[in-house]
Parts: structure tokens; sequence; C-alpha cells
């Protein structure tokens, strides 16, 4: 692939399954973080 | 990535970075020991990680040079996500480990949040294509699983006091299933990163960026504001030095752990790293003699927790990855290639090809760094905690033997690359 025709950095990142798994546990476990802090 | 024939030699490396991350990750707990009680637990994570973030800002400076690690990270500027989002996900784990011991006890939220090393051995085969055709995956599941038993029985039979500290067992469950989830998923960005070939010590340098931040920003929310913390800290002073050596120990285990992880993949890396337990009771029993007293059922516990672990680390490390299991690493990687368009030679193994020079004030800063270590020692007041000077030189000397003998090796094989 040219590098012209490349998608741009953060929309490669943004499209990557390797970002998504760790973007979403991360974000349940600030979640659970905030319920335990509550309870 | 390497070729069948070089990953294959790495195998033994691999194995005795992940050996050595056990050892030392084990030995950062004891100078946490020395910190007597009347510290919040905020306070302490945040103390070893200031630790953690002089040393690993040190270390790979004089390792490689800073010219390296930039150039490192300017060749795979995508990886700087990947390294703050692990940071990330360490911290909130951690901090979600204080509310688990908080709730349940550690005897029961240290096996749960110890599942780490079978989440992340998930995501090594999902993701990554480890164990993909090897026909050795029920010898390293099952020794992943050994050890993550005897680890849990370690921690049921040190932590047996008869009593139930369980408050409230859901949320104390909940947080250590979750701390182990966060766990098990940060070892996707040491994977990722290893496989498109950049250097554990230039990821570690970014990492430490996203843990630092995060476990400030969580100090500061659950203990009252930023100002709080920073008079708490100066309250701390007297302890803060053994909380810094602890941040260095742990930063060398945590670097051959990384170390572990590209050569041998987290399947095989983690679990092996995890056997910190068994060196951390090694520890707890023979320099702080913190056995004493323990009945016959915790001593057979503690024994047989032990050969467990030992057994598990024996047959993760003789199933060496096949050539269809190395094809499938190298298909990975070729993934990362393509996708992020780096260089052929940023797969390469010794990663020598360019040798960036190095700077005068690197120097300048390894001086600073042992400055704040000296400072924080002639602070440091003695701890009312009895040792056994015997055991601790001799667990100090094994330490150090694996440090020279592991450091050499990753030298002489892939100037550590």
């Amino acid at each position: 692939m040219n590098k012209a025709d490349r998608p741009s950095l953060a929309r490669t990142i943004l499209t990557d399954i390797h970002f998504w798994v760790p973007a979403a546990v991360l974000g349940i476990g600030i979640g659970l973080l905030i319920f335990v802090a509550r309870v | 990535m390497s070729t069948g024939k070089q990953a294959g030699s790495l195998h033994g490396l691999g194995v005795l970075c992940g050996i050595a991350a056990g050892v030392w990750l084990g030995a950062a707990e004891a100078p946490t020991k020395l910190v007597n009680a009347g510290l919040s637990p905020f306070l302490i994570s945040l103390g070893m990680v200031a630790g953690v973030f002089v040393a690993r800002w040190t270390v790979p400076m004089v390792l490689k040079g800073t010219g390296y690690v930039f150039q490192d990270i300017r060749e795979k500027p995508h990886l700087i996500v990947w390294a703050i989002l692990a940071g990330a996900l360490w911290a909130v784990a951690n901090t979600l480990t204080v509310f688990a011991i908080r709730e349940v006890g550690l005897s029961i939220a240290f096996p749960l949040w110890n599942t780490n090393s079978l989440v992340g051995l998930l995501w090594g085969w999902l993701l990554f294509g480890e164990l993909t055709g090897a026909k050795q995956w029920p010898q390293v599941l099952g020794g992943a699983v050994a050890i993550a038993g005897g680890a849990c029985l370690l921690a049921y039979a040190t932590s047996f006091q008869g009593t139930a500290p369980a408050r409230g067992p859901d949320v104390g469950i909940a947080a250590a299933l979750g701390a182990g989830l966060l766990w098990g998923t940060m070892y996707i960005p040491y994977r990722k990163a290893y496989i498109s070939g950049m250097n554990p010590l230039s990821f570690v340098t970014l990492f430490t960026i996203g843990e630092l931040g995060s476990v400030l920003a969580l100090a500061a929310a659950f203990e009252g504001g930023l100002h709080r913390v920073a008079g708490e800290l100066a309250a701390a002073r007297p302890a803060l030095f053994w909380l810094f050596l602890g941040g260095f120990c742990w930063v060398l285990g945590d670097l051959f752990q990384q170390y572990a992880a590209k050569y041998i993949g987290l399947g095989r890396g983690i679990p092996l790293s995890n056997t910190n337990q068994i060196w951390g009771l090694l520890w707890g029993t023979l320099v702080f003699g913190e056995t004493a007293g323990k009945g016959i059922v915790e001593r057979v516990l503690i024994v047989g927790g032990s050969i467990v672990m030992v057994m598990g680390a024996w047959a993760i490390s003789s199933a060496e990855a096949p050539e269809s299991e190395l094809a499938a690493w190298r298909k990975a990687s070729e993934r990362e290639r393509l996708r992020y368009g780096l260089k052929d030679d940023a797969l390469a193994v010794d990663g020598e090809s360019a040798r960036p020079r190095r700077h005068w004030w690197e120097l300048a800063v390894v001086a600073g760094a042992i400055g704040i270590f000296v400072w924080l020692a002639l602070l440091a007041r003695p701890q009312p905690v009895s040792i056994n000077g015997v055991w601790m030189a001799v667990l100090i000397a094994v330490a150090l033997a694996f440090l020279a003998r592991g450091g050499l090796l990753l030298w002489r094989r892939t100037r550590f690359s």
C-alpha cells in the first residue's frame, strides 16, 4: 500500500481490535472502581 | 520477529527472564514490609510508583541511551497509545486489589486476581496466535493452572487467621476479579509492542507515564485532592526510601517479565513470572519470620503450594514453541508491519542496525536519580521490624545472581533489544 493511500494513524488505531479490547476493559475497570469506592 | 531458528534459540532466554522476573517481583515486596502501618494503601502505592518512575527512566537510559529509546518510539509512534493504556490498566487494577483485600481478605482476593495469567493466555491465543498448532498447549495451560493454583495455596496458608474479614464479600470478589481481568488484559499492549519489534526498555519508559498519571489521579480522587496527597507524602518521608527501593526492585522484575513476554509470549512468560509469590513467601518466612507459630496445616499448604508451583513452572519451561506456532507468531507480526507501515528491520531480534550516540546529560540524569535515592536514604528511619540477616544476604545473593545471569544473556544474545 502506498503511503498516500494509507489511512491516518488515528484511524488505523481506532479500527484496531487490539485497541478496543484493552480500552473497553479499562472502562469496565474504572466503572468498577467507582462502584466499589461508593459502596 | 525472528526466524524460527532464532526464536527457538531464544526459548531458554525467555524462560530465564520469566523466572528472574518472579525472583525480583517477589523481592520487591521485601522493602515494603519495612514500612510501618499507618500509611494509606494509596500512599504506599504512590510511593512505590514514584520509585518505579525514577528507575524506569534511568535503567533504559543507562542500558541503551535516550537516543535509542526515542528513535524506537519515533519508528512506532502508535505504540505510545498502547503503553499508556497498559500503565492505566495496571494502576486501576492495583487500586482494585486494595479494595479487594479490605473487603474479603488476601486469602480470597489473591486467587481471584491471580487468574490474570489465564486471562493473558486467552488473549495471547485469541489475538496473537499463541499456542496455535502447538501440541504442547495442554502442557502450557496445565502449567499456568498449576502456578495459579500453587499461588492460591500459598496465599491461603500465609493469610490463614481463622477470622473472617469479609464485610462486603460481593464487592470484594468483584474488585478482585476485575483486577485479574485488567492485569491479564494489560498483557495485550505488551505483546502488541513486542511483535512490532519495540524494545521493552522503550515500552516501559512510556508505560510509566500512564502508570504514574493514573496512580496520581486515583490517589487525588480517593485521598481528598493533590494538596492533601502532597502533605501526606511529606509526612511519610522517613518511609519513602523503602518504598522507592521496592519500586526499583519491581522495575527490574518487570523488565525481565517484559523480555519474557517478548521472547516466549504471554502464555508462557506471564505464568512463569507469577512465581513471584514463592519468592515473596521466602522473604516473608526466612527474613521476616512471618510464618513463625503457624500450625501444621498451614506449613503443609505452604510446602504443597510451592511444589505445585515449581512443577507448573517446569511444565511451561519445557514446552518450547514448535515451528507451527512460530509461524503464527510471524503472521501476527506481519499483520502489524502491514497495518502500521513498519520497516522490515523493525521486527529484527537484535535491533542493532543503528546506534544513536549517547548524550552527556544522560550522566546528569543518572546522577540525579542516584541523588534522589541517597537523599531518601539519609531521611530514612530504621523500622521496628526484626530481620534475619543471614537469610536476607542469601536471598539478595540469589536475586543478584539471576540479575547477572539474565542481564548477561540478554546482552549477549539480544543486546537488550
